[in-house]
């Protein structure tokens, strides 16, 4: 601002020295021009200045982790007069974590024309990603002053967490899950105990592929095997974000989901359980299909992560008191929960069944 | 390479911490929209330059009015222009384009030569008989133009001159779009005509400035370094924050420039609507800063460059004796030569200070009689005189003047050289007392003594009256001669009057003719009278012209010939010279005078001498201080004259004004006298004269060089003194690969750190403990997000101290004393 500021007055000094030794009146038309023109570019500008279209464009809604992100910002000045520049502040926030980075982003506009500056990048956690421009910086025609207005633009994806193998010996997770013929239908060899048909969605079992119908319809589509379940099962999560482990709860996160999936294919209705430390409740969803799974991890993105430990647990505890259901805990590393350990992932997360 | 103290593990650690803490990771970011063609890129550059260089010659040519073939002109340089901004398309075209560029115009200068010559022969004579006239300079420089077209050569020469700036212009439009420097090259150059008051065309006015404004609001955008980043953006970190700078789109900066230059040529159509004229008309206000720098100009085109430099003045200022006619203008350097402090009294003449006198005019020169000895020449002492008898002879006879009839005041005057030719004294006219000047005469006309630079002399001397005639002079000094008849300087005037008779009235044959058909013309016959002496006054008056830019006198040519029948313009030596032949054809004693003729009634070089610093006692015979004023008179080159001097019988040597008078003062009389130190010691003709130059460079030099070396230590002390303390890593960072290098490793910025720590180590240049401190907190500023704590930066700058000392330490003497600016 400050080397614009000085070309100008450079160029206004050459014409005022012009003007000493030539006083004709055409140096006062240039002299003049040369005055004016700042002015008539700052007042166009003030005028001008919130005319300036500004969106965030081609964003996905959902994506997984570490995959490629694109999106466009476009930029659409619609009036005839140009802005020196656009200087605008992107945020990328994960609200999960409340995480963030923050970019500057100067274009040069060309009046009356789109401009769309593609971006690309990828998030590390899962988690709702919000992508904002909170406020955009304009110069006149001559970059000589500057504007800030905010313009609030926002638009947020969906990261969904990895789906990761969950190898456990127990049969706990099989509990009142029915006679050995069970086994045989989750293996998919008796078509007889299918209790639907459903379009295929990412993350299902290849052996759950309906091969025959699938041949009919443009789509795969699979298997839903149902079981009678012989008590309430919650899927709970601790959701404890360190901020300085961010890792930690994305692994919760991914074991909560992997599990969740899992439960399902094995045809268990379930309930997947978290704590909104925002709300201040326990937020529940009905599982049946992996619809829900999708659903409720979604929903869940949108939930606060605690700052403690066990917060959580113990929401849950205090509101559930009666001992009637089978509880299925998802939490990092921690100490000072009274149930069988099921599952270690990784070192950093535990599994844990309540009975 | 192993792993050296685990830099690549940490930095992909932190790279992966960095994105862990923000959980965001843009890989790549794409260019902005389609890809920017390279085409509209060199068309905008090309334009640009072309419009900027072509206008600005046009400017000046069609200001002067210099005939020349603006199609061709244009052509050339567009074409050149264009080619230029194409050099940019990657560093091959850019190295190769440069050198076919500089090989053309090499080519085209040697093949070219002559017409190059013509060409700007013509440019340089339009342009200086225009500053010739408005800045009233007494010079008058041509420079040959022999070409077979003339218009052509002024073409080719502008497409030259052109080309060279759009060369120039190229790299700065191209990389930074530079409007400064375009502005500060350009702007003087179409100014030119309007400064001296030229017609300049409208159009080529409006293009100019529609290409400069355009130039400008570029510059404000995001066009600079477009050619640098194929990205087409620029990448900055600013702690935790990127800032990508995008790069405009060439082909809107084209089409802004163009609908830019088009609003402009409409608001010149408009303005040769309603002026129909279609030029400009100059309206000379006489605005007073207007004529301050005219004058400054003038200055400066007189003085030249060394002469501005020169606090007191350039060279030996004003007076010297080498041939006359050689130089084609007088060169006046407005400086001081001499502070004269005396009492001045309104009816009082001039002061006339003698520096030298000339006896026998031969090949074009005055010389003494110890150089060149007259026909009839008689020793001194053969008339039984000695020098030291005829050195105060006035003064001896006119201190019986009691009554008045010759003098007007006999006066203390204080002389004091301030950067006059030190070769001389500049003695008043019919001084008091001779002793002083006893064994200093050679002869009558020569005085070896000498009166250097800072030094001053002091002596009475009687002032005449001005309202005397020669021959009433003549009359007074005969009634003064009967009233003293007993006074011994008597006898010893009528033996050298005797003396005078036979040595000062020598006229070389070769002008004689010439002289006494000019006389007879004129009427003028020899006869006792000084009249005479009033009548060749009257005759340069009305038939010659006094002017400072004589031109030479040709080769081969007598002087004072040349100027009597020939050129009949000059300056104070030309008439001087003719008019002591003349004197002595017509029976008068008379001999050529130079020195300093200072003015007392010129107000503008004269200051009440408040100190009195060398008159503390009463300086006017017969009166009391407080009676009088003293004057501190500065003497300048302006002041330098020569004039002549005509023997008064019963009275001595008398000084006679014979150059016309002119508004322009008359001053030195030759090449040697004024100007340029460079000249003089190329020009000169004396041993002396060369070797005063040629000290006065030196000192120069020595001065300037020591300035510059006092400056130069004072900023690398600064330099040193920051950078001893500098706390920003990346400063530090770069200046220990630059000691580094200078140590022998072969470093640069973007060497990797583990190489660095390992190096640092093997050669003991550091040890380990501070390389790995180091290195972390490089490391850490440069991929940290959390930046480095000021302890931390001032660690670093510690620790390249130490590299520093240890380097310079291990380094051989010369390149200690080499680089020792550097540590």
């Amino acid at each position: 601002m400050i080397g614009n500021w000085m070309n100008y007055i450079l160029f206004l000094a050459a014409l005022a020295l012009a003007y000493v030794f030539y006083n004709n009146y055409i140096m006062f038309v240039i002299i003049g021009a040369a005055i004016a023109v700042p002015i008539v570019s700052i007042i166009v500008f003030e005028i001008t200045y919130k005319k300036l279209q500004l969106s965030i464009v081609d964003l996905p809604l959902k994506a997984g982790k570490n995959a490629d992100i694109q999106f466009g910002i476009m930029t659409l000045n619609r009036t005839i007069f140009p802005f020196g520049s656009i200087r605008i502040k992107l945020n990328i926030k994960n609200l999960f974590y409340n995480n963030q980075k923050e970019y500057i982003i100067n274009i040069p506009d060309i009046p009356r024309k789109e401009r769309k500056i593609q971006w690309k990048f990828s998030a590390v956690y899962s988690g709702c990603v919000r992508i904002n421009i909170d406020e955009v910086e304009l110069t006149d025609m001559l970059s000589l002053v500057k504007r800030t207005y905010p313009v609030n633009i926002e638009k947020t994806i969906e990261i969904y967490p990895d789906e990761c193998e969950i190898d456990t010996e127990t049969d706990a997770l099989t509990a009142g899950a029915g006679d050995e013929t069970e086994v045989q239908y989750i293996k998919g060899t008796d078509v007889s105990e299918v209790s639907g048909i459903r379009e295929y969605i990412p993350g299902d079992s290849m052996q759950a592929v309906h091969w025959k119908l699938s041949s009919r319809y443009d789509n795969f589509m699979v298997k839903d095997f149902s079981m009678p379940y012989t008590d309430r099962v919650y899927l709970a999560i601790e959701l404890y974000n360190n901020p300085s482990v961010n890792d930690e709860m994305d692994n919760v996160i991914d074991v909560y989901y992997s599990m969740a999936r899992l439960l399902v294919k094995q045809g268990r209705q379930f309930f997947m359980l978290w704590y909104n430390i925002k709300t201040g409740v326990n937020e529940i969803m009905e599982i049946q299909t992996e619809e829900d799974v999708v659903q409720a991890v979604g929903n869940m993105m949108y939930s606060y992560p605690s700052e403690h430990p066990l917060t959580a647990f113990e929401a849950i505890k205090t509101e559930y008191p009666e001992n009637d259901y089978t509880l299925i805990y998802v939490t990092g590393s921690m100490t000072g929960i009274n149930g069988e350990k099921i599952y270690t992932y990784n070192d950093k997360v535990d599994v844990y069944l309540i009975e | 390479m192993k792993d050296l103290f685990g830099i690549k593990r940490k930095r992909l650690e932190k790279e992966k911490k960095e994105s862990r803490s923000t959980g965001v990771y843009v890989s790549d970011v794409p260019g902005a929209g389609k890809r920017d063609k390279k085409i509209n890129g060199i068309l905008l550059n090309g334009l640009l330059n072309a419009v900027i260089v072509i206008t600005t010659v046009m400017s000046v040519l069609e200001s002067f009015k210099i005939g020349y073939y603006r199609g061709i002109m244009c052509f050339f340089i567009v074409a050149l222009s264009i080619f230029a901004a194409s050099f940019y398309i990657n560093t091959i075209f850019k190295i190769t384009g440069y050198v076919c560029v500089i090989a053309g115009f090499v080519y085209g200068i040697t093949e070219y030569t002559a017409v190059l010559r013509g060409g700007f022969g013509t440019i340089a004579n339009k342009f200086m008989e225009v500053i010739e006239v408005v800045l009233d300079l007494p010079i008058e420089r041509r420079y040959a133009e022999y070409t077979p077209n003339r218009e052509l050569a002024v073409t080719l020469c502008a497409v030259f001159l052109g080309g060279a700036f759009a060369l120039l212009f190229n790299i700065v439009i191209t990389e930074t779009k530079g409007f400064i420097i375009v502005l500060f090259f350009t702007f003087p150059f179409v100014q030119l005509g309007i400064y001296f008051n030229r017609n300049i065309n409208i159009y080529v006015f409006i293009l100019y400035m529609a290409a400069l404004t355009a130039l400008m609001i570029l510059r404000t955008g995001h066009y600079k370094n477009e050619t640098r980043k194929k990205s087409g953006y620029n990448v900055k970190r600013k702690k935790n924050t990127y800032e990508y700078d995008y790069i405009s789109n060439n082909g809107n900066g084209l089409a802004r420039t163009l609908r830019i230059i088009f609003v402009f040529v409409i608001v010149a159509i408009i303005i040769s609507i309603i002026y129909p004229k279609g030029r400009f008309d100059i309206n000379n206000s006489g605005d007073g800063m207007k004529e301050n720098t005219k004058e400054f100009a003038k200055k400066v085109s007189l003085v030249g460059f060394w002469g501005m430099l020169n606090p007191n003045g350039s060279g030996n200022g004003g007076i010297g004796r080498s041939k006359l006619g050689q130089a084609d203008r007088v060169r006046l350097d407005y400086q001081k030569d001499l502070d004269v402090i005396t009492a001045v009294f309104p009816e009082e003449k001039n002061i006339y200070l003698r520096a030298y006198t000339g006896t026998t005019y031969e090949d074009n020169n005055w010389k003494y009689i110890s150089e060149s000895k007259p026909a009839n020449y008689k020793p001194l002492e053969e008339y039984g005189l000695t020098s030291n008898d005829v050195a105060s002879l006035n003064g001896d006879i006119l201190k019986n003047d009691t009554n008045h009839l010759l003098v007007n005041k006999e006066k203390m005057i204080y002389v004091y050289n301030t950067f006059a030719n030190n070769l001389f004294r500049y003695i008043p006219e019919n001084v008091k007392d001779g002793n002083q000047y006893y064994n200093t005469v050679v002869n009558d006309d020569e005085f070896v003594g000498k009166l250097d630079y800072g030094y001053g002399i002091k002596c009475w001397y009687y002032n005449l009256r001005n309202d005397l005639t020669l021959e009433d002079m003549k009359t007074y000094a005969e009634q003064l001669k009967n009233d003293n008849s007993s006074e011994k300087i008597y006898d010893i005037e009528e033996k050298y009057r005797e003396y005078v008779y036979n040595t000062y009235l020598e006229v070389p044959a070769e002008n004689k003719k010439v002289i006494d058909d000019i006389l007879n013309e004129n009427g003028i016959s020899e006869d006792d009278s000084l009249d005479n002496v009033y009548k060749i006054i009257y005759l340069f008056d009305n038939q010659y012209e006094y002017t400072l830019m004589p031109g030479k006198t040709p080769n081969g040519k007598d002087f004072v010939n040349y100027f009597l029948k020939e050129s009949k313009k000059g300056y104070c030596s030309y008439f001087a010279s003719s008019a002591v032949l003349m004197f002595r054809e017509l029976g008068i004693p008379a001999r050529y005078t130079g020195g300093y003729m200072v003015s007392t009634t010129d107000s503008d070089y004269m200051s009440e001498d408040m100190y009195s610093r060398e008159m503390d006692e009463s300086v006017v015979a017969g009166m009391k201080k407080g009676e009088y004023t003293v004057y501190d008179i500065e003497v300048n080159d302006s002041d330098a004259h020569a004039w002549t001097e005509v023997y008064i019988d019963n009275l001595g040597w008398i000084p006679v004004d014979v150059t016309p008078p002119s508004d322009d003062e008359d001053t030195s009389d030759d090449s040697q006298g004024i100007g340029v130190l460079l000249n003089n010691l190329f020009n000169s003709n004396t041993v002396e004269s060369v070797k005063n130059t040629a000290i006065n460079m030196a000192v120069m030099v020595i001065v300037l060089g020591a300035i510059s070396v006092v400056a130069g230590a004072a900023a690398i002390l600064i330099i040193k003194y920051r950078r001893k303390r500098c706390l920003d890593i990346d400063k530090n960072y770069r200046y220990m690969v630059r000691i580094a290098k200078v140590g022998g490793l072969k470093w640069n910025n973007r060497i990797v750190l583990e190489r660095l720590g390992e190096e640092l180590t093997e050669y003991d240049i550091c040890n380990q403990e501070d390389t790995e401190k180091l290195l972390t907190i490089i490391e850490k500023a440069k991929y940290s997000n959390t930046g480095v704590s000021e302890d931390e930066m001032k660690n670093v700058n510690i620790i390249i101290n130490k590299i520093a000392d240890n380097i310079y330490g291990n380094l051989s003497f010369w390149k200690k004393i080499r680089y020792s600016y550097l540590f």
